[in-house]
């Protein structure tokens, strides 16, 4: 994964959870936005793993059928 | 605590996500779809009544030039960060600068409910902001000005569903003087139990959506997350200078985030076909209308008191 495809998600992550201070700062639940920056974060680190795991099993696969 | 209204979306994406059948036939779902523009068109233009102002034609204008402004801020994001083409692009930029009615009647119910008062135009604000993105959205994906004839403007603007029945029923309301008493408890008590009944459907529709999320599913997501965030801080702002209350505030940011799913891809089915569908109906019914619905709309209501009050 490239930093353009990682940079969307960290950035919606620090949104939401700016949200959820704001949220306690006027007086209303910050669970929700807290709860989606969590998964959100979550989500795109193992999106991020699986991606760099399967570039570089790729030469080795390749490698190995010819 | 939860809405009662708002509670039935969530039993409806617990419905479809734990396959439970819910028959729903497609006439019942237009049916409830035009129940609502009806009925927000009349509650609107019965409200107008009493409150013309000459002030409106400079706000109706400042509307459309939000409605212009949105998409512009969604394709580069899309551009950029999605790394997707010019046609998806401005397909999916034409649907978060345009608006959901569900969304605007889930914020009126909220509002009612909790006896905050907002301007009587605000249907109005529905309408013209449903057409400019679809514009914009076309010209971002086509790269000129040519698809922009009188065909388009004829089908899109003047025999659009949606904004016939919002603007005819405004004026219903606004002309129809005492007799519009007439329709108000179907149209205007039945208003919370029939967006309950609708937004079941709408539950059921996003639990749906949600199994679509695959390929660039990170990226959607978060698009599909931030853009929401942006548009309703932006609605703030023009609803803080164009000098609206507390409700007013909370509508208009509600209008800024939501994401239209009715409207937009049936102009861009005939006007783009070559555009993937699917990936703008997942972001904008399967995740922005769920965020704006549990999470979005209560925020916007809550600033718009904090900062209207």
């Amino acid at each position: 994964m490239t930093f353009k495809n990682l940079a969307l998600p960290l950035i919606t992550s620090f949104c939401l959870l700016a949200f959820s201070y704001f949220s306690m700062q006027i007086g209303t639940s910050a669970v929700g936005f807290a709860v989606v920056a969590l998964c959100l974060f979550v989500l795109a680190l193992i999106h991020n793993f699986k991606a760099s795991t399967v570039k570089r099993s790729t030469p080795y696969a390749a490698e190995v059928k010819s | 605590m939860i809405d009662a209204v708002v509670a039935f979306f969530v039993l409806g994406i617990l419905a479809q996500l734990l396959g439970a059948k819910i028959p729903f036939t497609d006439g019942l779902y237009k049916s409830l779809s035009m129940f609502l523009m009806i009925a927000i068109g009349l509650k609107g233009g019965i409200a107008l009544q009493q409150h013309v102002d000459s002030s409106l034609l400079f706000m109706s204008m400042a509307v459309v030039g939000f409605g212009l402004l949105l998409p512009l801020v969604a394709y580069p994001l899309l551009r950029y960060f999605g790394q997707l083409d010019k046609v998806n692009a401005g397909a999916i930029a034409a649907h978060y600068g345009s608006v959901s009615v569900a969304t605007y009647a889930v914020a009126v119910a909220l509002l009612e409910a909790n006896n905050i008062k907002y301007e009587a135009y605000f249907p109005l604000f529905v309408v013209l902001l449903e057409m400019p993105a679809i514009v914009v959205g076309l010209v971002l994906a086509k790269g000129n000005f040519k698809i922009i004839n009188r065909a388009f403007v004829k089908k899109e603007l003047v025999a659009n569903q949606s904004i016939l029945l919002m603007v005819g029923s405004l004026i219903v309301g606004f002309a129809g003087g005492e007799s519009v008493q007439k329709l108000t408890p179907f149209f205007v008590e039945l208003f919370p139990g029939i967006l309950a009944l609708f937004l079941l459907k709408m539950g059921l529709v996003a639990g749906e959506q949600l199994g679509a999320l695959k390929k660039n599913s990170v990226f959607l997501i978060s698009f599909a997350v931030l853009m929401p965030m942006i548009g309703g801080l932006a609605g703030t702002g023009l609803a803080l200078l164009l000098g609206f209350s507390a409700g007013g505030i909370a509508l208009m940011a509600v209008l800024g985030a939501s994401a239209s799913y009715i409207a937009v891809p049936a102009a861009m089915r005939e006007s783009l076909p070559e555009a993937n569908a699917g990936m703008s109906i997942t972001a904008s019914l399967g995740i922005t209308f769920p965020f704006n619905v549990l999470i979005n709309v209560p925020f916007f209501i809550a600033l718009g008191q904090f900062v209207g009050a």
